[in-house]
């Protein structure tokens, strides 16, 4: 069966969606970094060691309770991004594999694909047990995906400039300029992490 | 641009290709808490399409702005925390720096979904030998299994907070009852519910107003060489400088978590290419 190519108003659909959805979550990431620095930064605390802390950024706004509304946050996010995690690993293995995959099968029907999430969240709660001081632990995940994402960003870039793989839609000239940029920009940012941790500053 | 009119025609004439397509696709999506996103597309689908700009612009917002707050996950919360916290608001201009670049990643993704129908790991096998694929895959799983357990540590901490215990018991309850609703359940309707509570982080928003900060001063922040004298800023205080997490640290940490969004966001904008 052919397929029939994206429509141009469903292409465009999208982009605004995408372009309101980063914004908005790039406003939060502006805003956690402002409120961060007015609070904490100009209260001389420049060292973030224990979630109590870093919830104190909220203190101007909830009190004593900002201990529960940061919690809140952080359970909510993280009840919604774990599944995005595990899930996107299983279906990245199912693709490249052709596993059964995805959630409407039945456990026995994809037996691979529901191994691989759930041995994600088995060696990661394994990982949790070993030590690990959570706000470290959060942020050298930040790195590793640091290094993973421009490796990630070539292969997109390659396909999406592909006019057998993308079917002559491929993605415009100024897209693929910006996505090179981003690439080299996370390589850029990789580089300079290797280089401060060679330094062992 | 000049046929938006017909496009929209063409859209809004063919609600039975729509609905069937949405009745083959909704299984797929039906638990993928990978796709969030392509759930809320496909549901979205099923409402009968309504002639009109502005309802088109309504419809196309709606998931994009409350998937979009959840994307800053909880290493995401934290590593934007400590940014402020030791460099004040020297690394402000990472955040709207990074918008163009993320929405450009993600456009890109989403296409490559919505023109081949095929998600990003067998698209990439059409390119590449399937070893490479593998071993990125392999990669794949280590960075998000490394980022579960944060978000997992910071989710344990956070409720140890709250509810006393030590946070191993919830990180252990919230790892296998997250596994547990990911086999048995329908994640996509429970997560349609929790991401109401995403809505917190704009508490972040309210907190930021509240103190009244010197705007033209956040204004004059937002240039990126504002990061280049990192000490200055600090020092801007007058308070002693502690031990800091080296700035080169931080700015990949800042970028990894951006990166990681973009990780994430792969399975979900291609899956929800699928839909198209």
């Amino acid at each position: 069966v052919r397929r029939r190519p994206a429509t141009e108003a469903k292409l465009v659909d999208r982009m605004l969606d995408v372009g309101a959805g980063t914004l908005l979550s790039n406003l939060i990431m502006f805003f956690i970094i402002l409120t961060a620095a007015l609070t904490l930064h100009a209260q001389g605390k420049t060292e973030i060691a224990t979630s109590r802390e870093a919830a104190e950024a909220l203190r101007p706004l909830a009190g004593d309770f900002a201990v529960g509304l940061y919690a809140l946050a952080i359970i909510a996010v993280g009840l919604l991004s774990i599944p995005t995690l595990a899930g996107s690993a299983g279906y990245a293995f199912g693709e490249a594999l052709h596993w059964p995959k995805g959630f409407d099968n039945k456990l026995r029907d994809a037996v691979s694909f529901y191994a691989t999430i759930i041995l994600s969240i088995a060696i990661a709660v394994l990982i949790d047990f070993l030590r690990i001081d959570p706000i470290q632990s959060l942020f050298w995940s930040a790195i590793v995906n640091g290094v993973l994402a421009p490796f990630l960003l070539v292969g997109i870039l390659l396909s999406a400039r592909d006019p057998r793989i993308m079917k002559k839609q491929q993605s415009s000239v100024p897209a693929q300029v910006i996505v090179g940029l981003t690439t080299v920009a996370m390589f850029a940012a990789a580089g300079v992490m290797f280089y401060g941790l060679l330094q062992g500053d | 641009m000049t046929d938006r009119t017909t496009s929209d025609r063409q859209v809004v004439d063919r609600p039975p290709l729509r609905a069937t397509g949405t009745r083959r696709r909704v299984p797929d999506f039906s638990c993928a808490a990978g796709s969030l996103a392509a759930w809320e597309h496909a549901s979205g689908m099923t409402k009968p399409s309504q002639p009109g700009l502005l309802r088109r612009v309504a419809r196309a917002l709606g998931p994009g702005l409350i998937t979009g707050a959840a994307d800053d996950d909880p290493s995401g919360i934290v590593t934007y925390s400590m940014a402020g916290a030791q460099h004040g608001m020297a690394l402000l201009w990472l955040a709207w720096i990074t918008w163009p670049l993320m929405a450009a990643v993600q456009m890109m993704c989403a296409r490559i979904g919505m023109v081949t129908g095929k998600g990003l790991g067998e698209v990439l096998t059409l390119k590449f030998p399937r070893a490479v694929v593998v071993v990125a895959c392999c990669a794949l799983f280590l960075a998000n299994t490394i980022n579960i357990a944060a978000d997992l540590a910071g989710m344990g901490d956070a409720a140890s907070m709250l509810f006393g215990l030590r946070p191993y018991p919830y990180v252990v309850l919230f790892g296998a009852g997250i596994a547990f609703a990911m086999v048995r359940c329908r994640y996509a309707l429970i997560a349609a519910v929790l991401k109401w509570l995403v809505l917190s982080l704009f508490a972040y928003v309210v907190t930021a107003f509240l103190v009244h900060p010197d705007w033209p001063e956040v204004a004059r922040d937002l240039r990126p060489d504002a990061a280049a004298r990192p000490g200055d800023v600090a020092d801007r205080g007058g308070h002693p400088r502690h031990h800091h997490q080296p700035l080169s640290l931080l700015l990949a940490g800042l970028a990894g978590g951006r990166g990681a969004n973009a990780a994430r966001t792969l399975r979900r904008a291609a899956s929800a290419g699928n839909g198209g």
